[in-house]
Order: structure tokens, then C-alpha cells, then sequence
């Protein structure tokens, strides 16, 4: 195993928190990750798609970490799902991004809300890496606020009819199937759909590459054009999609915190190694203080983020035990955003500190701590800006009434 | 900046074939990914000048090599210092045969010494690319040699 990826796992086995099988998983992870180093740094550096990720993940059958074993996953809980996530994020953001929305947004919430058919016609096929999975939300007039939406549905006898455009979506050119959100055009209550994407009427309208980093990751603009989907693709309750959204959301922040703290383990390796060889004015750069008080604000910041996102991993799981908990439900989307909050920006200052400490190779392309600088950037913007999480968190301390953000 | 990497590889060929071809740099020469130039100083000593890099990123070294250890037909070392790029580099390697029945198995271990520019690419994408290179070598080896 890749060392501090090892010291991690031995420090929560001994809190008797993995068992067995979980270690086994987490062998898989690590060696994966550890393959996919170079397709994920010459995919970025010719500014592509990672094409061979998927196929790798799926060889070391890490596809399905959070699927339920009867649908062909691991089953894993949410601490195990976060410590692969955290061994993804030292690959980079890219990865984490594919994995969070295959897994987290696209799989669990279909595990949470799908009807036994659709679990039983889509989960196998996910943990396996046949199928990917993607979430489409946001809209290029709806970001932080999802309920603005415009994409809209109607009824006939035997299906519903979605038009509109999703926006900013990832894994959206590759996805086989997507959760989708739309609005009745009857009462305005948004309902979550499944849609296949092979359906008529679903169109890939633009791969997005204009982006300043992630490029190894799919993103794209979806199109509906009066596309019809059989009755059998709603997600939950009609008219109950937000629910279905926030809960996605709730499970997909915990997956991205947990790929910062990866980043920053692999920005602080980095800054040692480089510490360590580099010589200037004489000596190791890592004998000069002000190296090392960059050193320090990363190895605190990595250690102040780590455990927010360990102990919301650990109350998701005491809320899957108790679904109906209200409170326990508020207290875990208050954790999830205070270590989403938390890990994108102490992520993102690392890798901004680690070019600092690579000085003028740090700005170049080939700098993988350069790479970790711009992919991290959208991890404080995507599945809830600084902003929103900010205003989630007061929120949950002054009383629902001072909700900011509605 | 150092690392350390080490494999080993099956290879369907007798073990004095594949000492005689390893020890031997024109046969060395045709397995070397991008080789731009290459010279024989004398048996032991070669120095070779190749294109090395990352998907369109490319740069040339020029390497110097000298074959060393030589144990007829176990093992050899084999260490190779040189420049490019905004790098320099030390590679020390080893290999050692063993029989496998009618097959040989070749355990390797190699330490690399970078500075420079290719240096800043640290240790985890290094090792993977590094890697990804000797696969190639041995690749063009065993398919030289069990043809």
C-alpha cells in the first residue's frame, strides 16, 4: 500500500473500525490508484478524458464500493467508502470526480429511493463498471438553487415527456444512465427520474472541455428534446425530487471531502520529497523556515479536515441505520457541509502552497502539484459552493426560519 | 530525488541466450523505446541518446552506459549516467537469472538519482512512468528473444 494511505488505514483499523473484507476493498483501492497514476497524468497533460479509468477501475472491481452486496457490490459503509475516496484524491480530482458521481450521487441515491426493478436492472450492472452513472441537477440559470430549475415534465397515459438542458453535468457524455431532475408542468413540484441514456430524445449537446482544470473528467451539457420515459423511471415520490436531490447531495459532499484530504496527502508528499532534494542558497529548501512553515500549514490544515470527514462518514452511517431521524438527518448535513467546507479549501490552499514550494516548476504543466491546484479549484464550487455550505451551516445553528439561501 | 523500483519477468528463452543478448549493447540498442543515436565504446561501455518524455511533453538525454558485476550467466549490473532536458539522472541496475525449466526468470531492481527539471515531477508519476518504460524494454526483450 502506498505509505501514508497505510498509516491511515492501521490508525482506524485499530479504532476496530474495518473489518476484514474493508481491508481487502481497501487493497483493491490502493492498487488501482496506483495504476491509474499514469493514465490520469498523461490524460491531463494532453488535456483529455481519461478513457482507460473506467476500465481499470472496474478490472480491480471498485465500481460498486457502496452497492449492496445482493446487487453485485461491496457493500461498504460510509468510512470504508470515504478512506477509498481519500486514496482516489492522491491520484487527483479527476478520478474523484468520476468515482463521486458514479457511486455516491449516481448509485446510493438509487439504492435509497429506486424501486426493487430499477435496483435490480441498474445496480449489477454499475458495480460491475458495465454502466456509469451520472446526476444531472444543475442548469445553466439553476446552480445554487436547485428548486429555480427549468427543465419540465408532462404525463400521458403510459409515460413522461422531459424537455429542457442540465448543465455542468459530469459523466454526463458516458453515463448509461442518469438521474435527472424536472418540474411538472401542472404543479410545479420537481420529481427525480432514471433515465436511460440511449433514449430518444436524450442528447449529449456539447462535451465541455472550456474548463481551467479536470479535464480528465467527463463533463457535459444534456439536452431533452420531448423525451419519453416510461412511468417505471421515477425516483421516489411524484413531486418529491428535491428530497431525492439533497439526499444525493448529502452523500456526494462526504465522497468529495474525502478525495481532498487524498489531494492533500499527495501535496504534502510531494513538498517533503521536493523539501528534501531541492537545494538553494546551499542547502535543502526544507532548512529554510519559510519552506517550513508552508510544510506545517498543510500537514494542520490535512489534519484539521480529516477527522470533520471521518466522523461525517461515521454518523452517515448511523443515519442509514435510522432513516427516519430527522434530527440525526440535520446533523449529518450539517457534518457533511462542514467537511466539505472545510477539506476544498484546505485542499485547494495546499496544492496552492505546494506550487509555491516547487516555485517556478510548480506553474509549469508538467507539475502534478499544479495539476492537484487546478482540478481542486471546482471541489469549493461543485455539489455546494463555499458559499452554500456556509449559509447550511448557520442555518443549522440559528433554527430553520433563518434558512439564507431560500 | 531518489527511487527505487524492482519487478521481475519470465522469459521463454534458455538463461546464456538472454545473459549473452543483455550483456551484449548493439542487441540492447534494438530494444530501447525512441533511440535516437547509439555507440559502442567497447563491450562493456555504450553510451545511447534517446527521446524521452510524457505524452506530447519531449525532451533527449544522452546517456552513458557501462555494463558491470558480470557473472556468466547469473548476473550483471548495469549503470548508466547522463544528461537532457533540464535533468540529470543515474540509473543502477541489477539482474539476476534464474532457471524456470525451460524458461528463465530475470529479478531486477534498479535506483534512480534525478535532478532537475524532470526531478520536479516527483516521486509517485515518476516511478509510474519509469515503470511503464522498463515494461517496454523487457516487452521488446522477450519478444526478440522467444521469437
Amino acid at each position: 500500500m502506498e505509505e501514508t494511505f497505510q498509516k491511515t488505514v492501521e490508525r482506524v483499523k485499530k479504532l476496530n473500525l474495518l473489518k476484514e473484507d474493508d481491508l481487502k476493498l481497501l487493497q483493491r483501492v490502493d492498487a488501482a490508484s496506483a495504476e491509474l497514476v499514469n493514465s490520469e497524468y498523461e490524460s491531463y497533460l494532453e488535456r483529455k478524458f481519461n478513457d482507460k479509468a473506467i476500465p481499470l477501475l472496474s478490472r480491480y472491481k471498485v465500481m460498486g464500493i457502496p452497492i449492496d452486496r445482493r446487487y453485485g457490490g461491496d457493500g461498504a459503509n460510509s468510512l470504508v467508502h470515504c478512506l477509498a475516496m481519500q486514496r482516489f484524491g492522491q491520484v487527483g480530482m479527476g478520478i474523484v470526480t468520476l468515482v463521486d458521481v458514479h457511486q455516491f450521487l449516481g448509485s446510493l441515491t438509487l439504492q435509497q429511493w429506486g424501486t426493487e426493478e430499477q435496483k435490480q436492472r441498474i445496480l449489477p450492472e454499475a458495480a460491475e463498471g458495465k454502466s456509469v452513472l451520472a446526476y444531472a441537477l444543475t442548469e445553466p440559470e439553476a446552480g445554487s438553487d436547485p428548486s429555480s430549475m427549468a427543465s419540465s415534465f408532462e404525463t400521458n397515459d403510459d409515460a413522461y415527456i422531459l424537455n429542457g438542458s442540465k448543465y455542468l453535468i459530469s459523466n454526463g457524455s458516458i453515463a448509461k444512465y442518469v438521474v435527472v431532475f424536472a418540474r411538472s408542468k401542472i404543479d410545479g413540484a420537481i420529481s427525480a427520474f432514471i433515465v436511460d441514456s440511449k433514449t430518444s430524445g436524450f442528447e449529449v449537446a456539447m462535451r465541455l472541455s472550456e474548463k481551467l482544470g479536470l479535464f480528465t473528467s467527463d463533463t457535459a451539457l444534456l439536452e431533452f428534446h420531448e423525451m419519453a420515459i416510461p412511468k417505471d423511471a421515477l425516483l421516489g415520490k411524484l413531486g418529491k425530487g428535491l428530497s431525492v436531490a439533497y439526499s444525493a447531495l448529502l452523500n456526494g459532499r462526504i465522497g468529495i471531502a474525502s478525495g481532498c484530504i487524498g489531494v492533500m496527502e499527495d501535496c504534502l508528499n510531494s513538498c517533503v520529497e521536493r523539501a528534501k532534494y531541492r537545494m538553494q542558497h546551499g542547502k535543502e529548501i526544507g532548512k529554510h523556515q519559510l519552506i517550513q512553515k508552508h510544510l506545517a500549514h498543510i500537514a494542520t490544515d490535512l489534519e484539521s479536515a480529516r477527522w470533520p470527514v471521518y466522523l461525517a462518514a461515521i454518523m452517515k452511517d448511523e443515519l442509514d441505520a435510522d432513516l427516519k431521524n430527522a434530527e440525526l438527518l440535520r446533523s449529518v448535513d450539517r457534518q457533511s457541509a462542514t467537511a466539505k467546507l472545510i477539506a476544498s479549501r484546505n485542499a485547494y490552499d495546499a496544492a496552492d502552497r505546494a506550487v509555491q514550494i516547487f516555485g517556478g516548476f510548480g506553474y509549469s504543466i508538467l507539475s502534478p502539484v499544479g495539476k492537484h491546484l487546478v482540478d481542486t479549484r471546482v471541489a469549493r464550487i461543485y455539489e455546494g459552493t463555499d458559499e452554500i455550505m456556509e449559509l447550511k451551516v448557520a442555518s443549522s445553528i440559528l433554527g430553520k426560519e433563518f434558512e439564507a439561501y431560500k | 530525488m531518489k527511487f527505487h523500483l524492482a519487478g521481475k519477468v519470465k522469459i521463454n528463452a534458455p538463461r546464456d541466450n538472454i545473459f549473452a543478448s543483455l550483456s551484449n549493447p548493439e542487441f540492447m540498442a534494438t530494444c530501447i523505446p525512441d533511440l535516437q543515436s547509439f555507440s559502442v565504446a567497447d563491450q562493456d561501455h555504450f553510451s545511447a541518446k534517446i527521446r524521452v518524455g510524457i505524452g506530447m511533453i519531449r525532451g533527449t538525454i544522452e546517456m552513458r552506459f557501462s555494463i558491470e558485476e558480470k557473472k556468466p550467466i547469473s548476473h550483471a549490473r548495469l549503470v548508466g549516467e547522463g544528461s537532457g532536458a533540464g535533468s540529470k539522472m543515474r540509473i543502477d541496475s541489477v539482474f539476476d537469472l534464474l532457471p524456470a525449466g525451460d524458461s528463465t526468470e530475470m529479478i531486477w531492481a534498479a535506483d534512480a538519482d534525478l535532478s532537475g527539471l524532470i526531478a520536479g515531477i516527483g516521486g509517485p508519476v515518476l516511478k509510474g512512468q519509469s515503470e511503464k518504460q522498463v515494461n517496454q524494454i523487457f516487452q521488446n526483450v522477450r519478444s526478440k528473444l522467444e521469437n
